[in-house]
């Protein structure tokens, strides 16, 4: 795996680039769409387990941190979608020039799906969509509700004096801005990737599967879900800060991209 | 103020990863040692909500050069495939990114910082390497103490506090605190079961004082930071634990009364950072 920053010299992005290890490397690209917040701290390992199940079979790998997240540039507080939405081109643009393929295949999880599903211009074969994200306003609310309950290795240790904020969600900062553009985030109404293949792995039943099925289909996108027994946990306030070690969900993802090569 | 960082894959065989946040050129002075960060239980190398990277950005502005990297088999580290056991790996990986960046800036003096399982392994890198002029340890090595006895039973028990006024309750209470205070049982394992899945061992308080008196022969300069009833439930408790060892000018110790042990309020993180640089130029920047 190779370390590097990439895009902007003033606000330059951290990216994880793994070349294929097979003897034959494979036609696309695969890039990795990181979730936000704690997910992403709690998924780091998963995806960096993920590409290099990927670069063994092949394939060129990028995983790469958003702007204001992980090792890039930006405080905490200062990201937004469309400037996310920005990241990702450019991490597909890099990868592309880095692999040398023309096909690109995206790999969101959690916020990074619905990241990789709202991000218009991007040229993608291959979109996979891990425990999506459907409505970025549902997942607000819901973690408002984890944050609210006040699980007890969040809160301080003697109850007393969390400031009052609205501007602070398990532990990480939220302005309104980033909250007001990641609440208009709708895979129902503002999907704009224009994958000609589309997969959901999905560790718990979706209830908006035949809307996006529709959404889907109108865009004339090949489309298969499959609900996969593995670990998720993520509406669980007591699974917080458990890192996530799945392998069903990572082995059905390598699997399908291998069998569309 | 533009803040340049490099990503680097050192070590023997290129296994390790790491980020050095540079100083801010026109602070940068010589003498100035590097900022170790080391990694937080399974948490890779960015840290609990950021907070190395918030803290990187944040000693650079002050001149310190710093670097977050993750040992082998954590984060984008690799895993060793040796026989050795997993204290030495972890030593050695410590050791393999100093000799990286002596000989990447030609700095040869260190500040090795971490929390949880990252104190720990500060801990026993600082006894063992002589480049390591300064620690500061996040919930680090501290032994009970009858007052963290008291303040555990009272507090676990305040519901209940007609038993402050039961002479059996008391009895029973001071029965319990002399059994462990005598066996030393307590001062086995650290298990952070709830935040990290992750254990610890605290060795013998015997063993960490010995250690402590030869860091402080040595000159190394100590901070430590305690959370509330990670390890310790008062501020004097390390200094009580350790009555014995003469640490003079070179120790400060801060108890974070109501924060949790991974910092997940922003405001009490805010403010550790703060507690960490006011340290670092003391202790560093003025001598």
């Amino acid at each position: 795996m190779n370390p590097f920053y990439f895009g902007s010299s003033k606000e330059p992005l951290f990216g994880a680039y793994h070349p294929p290890m097979a003897q034959e490397a494979m036609n696309s690209a695969v890039l990795l769409c990181q979730p936000l917040g704690l997910e992403y701290l709690r998924t780091h390992w998963s995806l960096r387990r993920l590409a290099d199940m990927l670069s063994r079979v092949g394939f060129h790998v990028l995983r790469f941190d958003y702007f204001g997240t992980g090792d890039s540039a930006g405080q905490s507080s200062e990201g937004t979608v469309e400037r996310w939405h920005n990241d990702i081109r450019c991490a597909a643009n890099e990868l592309l020039e880095l692999s040398g393929r023309r096909f690109l295949a995206v790999v969101g999880l959690r916020a990074g799906a619905a990241l990789a599903a709202t991000t218009d211009g991007l040229d993608t074969k291959d979109l996979v969509l891990w425990d999506p994200i459907i409505s970025g306003h549902s997942y607000v609310k819901e973690l408002r509700r984890i944050h609210d309950s006040r699980p007890g290795s969040y809160y301080r240790v003697h109850h007393q004096s969390i400031p009052k904020t609205n501007h602070e969600l398990l532990g990480f900062p939220f302005p309104p801005t980033m909250q007001d553009s990641f609440e208009q985030i709708d895979l129902l109404s503002g999907f704009t990737n224009n994958a000609e293949n589309i997969l959901i792995f999905s560790s718990r039943t979706i209830e908006e599967l035949p809307q996006l099925q529709k959404v889907f289909q109108m865009r004339g996108a090949t489309f298969a879900c499959e609900i996969i027994d593995d670990i998720g946990d993520w509406d669980k306030p007591s699974k917080l800060y458990d890192t996530l070690l799945p392998n069903a969900i990572p082995t059905a993802i390598v699997n399908a991209l291998v069998s569309r090569k | 103020m533009m803040i340049m960082e490099h990503a680097y894959a050192f070590g023997s065989s290129a296994q390790l990863v790491g980020i050095l946040t540079d100083a801010t050129p026109s602070l940068s002075s010589k003498g100035l040692p590097i900022i170790l960060l080391l990694n937080a239980g399974l948490k890779h190398r960015v840290g609990p909500f950021r907070l190395h990277v918030d803290l990187a950005r944040e000693l650079s502005g002050l001149g310190f050069p710093v670097f977050r990297f993750d040992l082998s088999g954590m984060g984008d580290s690799n895993n060793h495939k040796d026989k050795r056991s997993r204290e030495e790996q972890i030593l050695s990986d410590i050791q393999e990114a100093m000799d990286f960046l002596s000989s990447r800036k030609g700095i040869h003096n260190f500040v090795v910082m971490g929390l949880c399982t990252g104190a720990d392994n500060a801990h026993k890198i600082s006894v063992r390497d002589k480049r390591i002029s300064g620690a500061v340890f996040l919930d680090g090595y501290c032994y009970p103490t009858a007052g963290f006895y008291l303040r555990k039973y009272i507090s676990g028990n305040f519901r209940y506090v007609p038993k402050l006024f039961n002479p059996v309750a008391w009895w029973r209470f001071i029965k319990k605190i002399s059994i462990k205070l005598t066996s030393d049982t307590y001062a086995t394992s650290v298990h952070d079961k709830r935040e990290e899945n992750y254990y610890w061992t605290l060795p013998p308080k015997q063993k960490t004082e010995t250690e402590l008196k030869l860091l402080v022969a040595r000159g190394v300069r100590l901070l430590y930071v305690f959370s509330d009833g990670f390890i310790s439930n008062y501020k004097d408790q390390f200094v009580t634990s350790f009555k014995d060892v003469d640490f003079g000018n070179q120790i400060q110790v801060e108890f974070f009364r109501d924060s949790k042990h991974l910092y997940p309020i922003i405001a009490d993180r805010k403010r550790l950072i703060g507690v960490i640089s006011d340290w670092l130029q003391t202790n560093f920047l003025k001598t």
